[in-house]
């Protein structure tokens, strides 16, 4: 189950990258959610908390449980050099969790882009499949799943429509209502990690708007 | 420089084209990668957005892929500009993009006007820190002055040598959730008109971001002007009465709070031999080496990369600044311009020198003190000496 969730995740998140969008405040959530690609963890708070139901982001850890290094460039430094890596990585030193960041060509940025993925990564540590990482990551997909299959529906129904089709295709759509139905209603984690699996390649062949 | 592998440049053509052209100015995959994700998204937010139809039609649907295709080439085209501009001529990425993130502001870059450095990032931080603090304990309220006075009164900063206006814009930002119901009364001083513009519009831009606090009841709390620190005319300026109501808006009116100043400082020598390609082909020269002629004028007796300093303590000395803090290239200029300080006619109660990063705790070998004279001034953080950092009492 763990894998089918870690594949679907990554599918997600090479969806997001794909989905570039041209307004300023968007694209920043895309370099987030292309940072998540890279370092294969999930981007803190994209989700708005609808109803309040998710649990509240964790707080990084304290600054003397934390080693914190720079790349250093070997010159000078100053106005002599004009770098533009500005890679952060934390070493959170009970644990020994080594977490980098280069998601911006900020330091400053960096810097809080890394605490907060070590604060997510301590999080999944300690709660496992409560954490808030576990619990957002949980809602997108449901979310996900649902409006794949919504969006699935539609376009067999235009198909539908165009030709003419018989019976059976019917009684196809008559088990999947059923199917949502039950999967509104009780969550089971196994049959909706896989329906989420098996939907993704779907999503993937359509052309993102 | 040594040259690039062609088996190394051939890995990186296998991965994308663009990452072979930038390799000649990353020289490592892993930075030649980032910098193409940057220009990715600089250029994707750049263009303007494939008209959105509403698929009902036949010809909708085609209209929407032609604008779809289009935006893809134009996207590819304009990327692989880019790439050629960076890798190829070896231009800064902050002029290829027009922009440096510096803590939260956005920093319009140009030709002509120096790019913020990281270190100075890091610096202006610090101080940032440490004058919340001081703010926190009351020490900077005015003798005499009660609580209402102190929140009343503006805090004073003055930049020297302002380039792009990053360290007064950033300055002003971090100090704002700080100073409830006062303001922060900033001048940048310039001699490039160039970089005078380009501060303004960094102003104007960064304040439509929302990430500078708005100027209260229309009077703009940081100013950005022209003019020659080494001029007469501008530091008999400085000795003008603010009350005096004939010397005009300009006035700074000592003692001021917070003077910082990024000057240039690095040697003809040291442009020579230890600048970045990047830095000597397309940064201006102005704002890195002190020009020849100012060392002849007045301070015939320092080194000619010093210059700068010995007129800023001047400055310092008229304008009276609790606190002073002034980018240098290394801890050996530290240790000169801390020499200079001490010679001021009224004392400095507390000197430092801080290094790139000054909040990291110093690595093997890192002095944590220099020997001035008699004295001994401590250095903080680590990496090169980056700062000088001086103080004076209430």
């Amino acid at each position: 189950m763990t894998i089918t969730t870690a594949t679907a995740r990554m599918l997600r998140s090479v969806l997001s990258v794909g989905r570039l969008s041209s307004s300023p405040r968007k694209l920043h959530v895309s370099s987030l959610q292309h940072r998540r690609h890279l370092t294969g963890s999930n981007a803190p708070g994209l989700l708005k908390n609808r109803g309040s139901t998710m649990p509240p982001r964790p707080k990084p850890p304290p600054a003397d449980e934390i080693e914190e290094s720079f790349l250093k460039g070997s010159g000078p430094g100053g106005q002599k050099i004009n770098k533009t890596n500005s890679a952060v990585q934390l070493k959170h030193l009970p644990t020994g969790l080594v977490i980098k960041s280069q998601a911006t060509r900020s330091r400053s940025q960096n810097r809080t882009i890394a605490r907060q993925l070590l604060a997510d990564k301590l999080d999944d540590l300690a709660r496992g499949g409560e954490s808030r990482n576990a619990v957002v990551g949980e809602f997108k997909r449901k979310k996900k799943a649902s409006s794949a299959k919504k969006s699935r529906r539609k376009y067999r129904k235009l198909e539908e429509e165009g030709s003419r089709q018989q019976d059976d295709e019917e009684e196809v759509d008559g088990i999947e209502e059923a199917e949502e139905k039950q999967g509104k209603g009780q969550e089971q984690d196994q049959e909706e990690s896989n329906e989420a699996l098996a939907e993704m390649p779907n999503d993937l062949d359509r052309p993102q708007k | 420089m040594p040259r690039l592998r062609p088996s190394f440049i051939r890995r990186a053509h296998n991965i994308s084209s663009h990452l072979a052209t930038l390799l000649p100015a990353c020289r490592d995959l892993r930075s030649a990668q980032n910098e193409l994700r940057w220009i990715r998204e600089h250029v994707s937010s750049s263009l303007a957005p494939a008209h959105e139809h509403n698929v009902t039609s036949r010809s909708c649907v085609t209209k929407t892929a032609v604008a779809v295709i289009k935006k893809h080439l134009d996207t590819e085209v304009q990327i692989d500009r880019l790439c050629r501009l960076r890798g190829t001529r070896g231009v800064p990425l902050q002029y290829v993009l027009g922009s440096q993130p510096f803590g939260d502001l956005d920093i319009r870059c140009r030709p002509g006007v120096l790019i913020p450095r990281p270190e100075t990032e890091a610096w202006v931080f610090h101080l940032a820190d440490l004058v919340r603090n001081v703010i926190a304990e009351g020490a900077l309220s005015r003798p005499g002055g009660d609580v209402d006075d102190r929140t009343a009164r503006p805090l004073k900063i003055v930049d020297l040598c302002s380039g792009s206006g990053c360290i007064a814009l950033l300055l002003s930002s971090l100090l704002r959730s700080h100073l409830r119901g006062s303001d922060v009364d900033i001048r940048g001083f310039d001699v490039e008109p160039r970089a005078v513009s380009l501060a303004k519009e960094n102003l104007a831009y960064n304040l439509r971001r929302r990430v500078l606090p708005r100027p209260r009841a229309g009077r703009q709390n940081v100013v950005f002007e022209k003019a020659d620190i080494f001029s007469e005319d501008w530091l008999a300026s400085l000795h003008h009465d603010p009350a005096d109501p004939n010397a005009g808006g300009s006035k700074l009116g000592a003692p001021i709070d917070i003077f910082v100043s990024n000057p240039p400082y690095i040697s003809m020598r040291g442009y020579d031999c230890d600048t970045g390609r990047s830095v000597r082909n397309y940064e201006p020269r102005l704002a890195l080496v002190p020009h020849e002629s100012l060392r002849i004028s007045s301070f015939a007796d320092c080194a000619p990369e010093d210059v700068f300093y010995a007129r800023l303590l001047e400055v310092a000395e008229i304008l009276r600044p609790k606190f002073v803090v002034l980018e240098v290239g290394d801890l050996a200029q530290a240790t000169r311009v801390l020499e200079m300080a001490v010679r001021a006619p009224r004392p400095w109660i507390t000197m430092e020198v801080w290094r790139d990063w000054p909040d990291m705790a110093p690595e093997e070998g890192e002095d944590q003190v220099v020997r001035i004279g008699g004295l001994q001034v401590p250095v903080r953080g680590s990496g090169h000496g980056r700062t000088v950092f001086l103080q004076r009492g209430a």
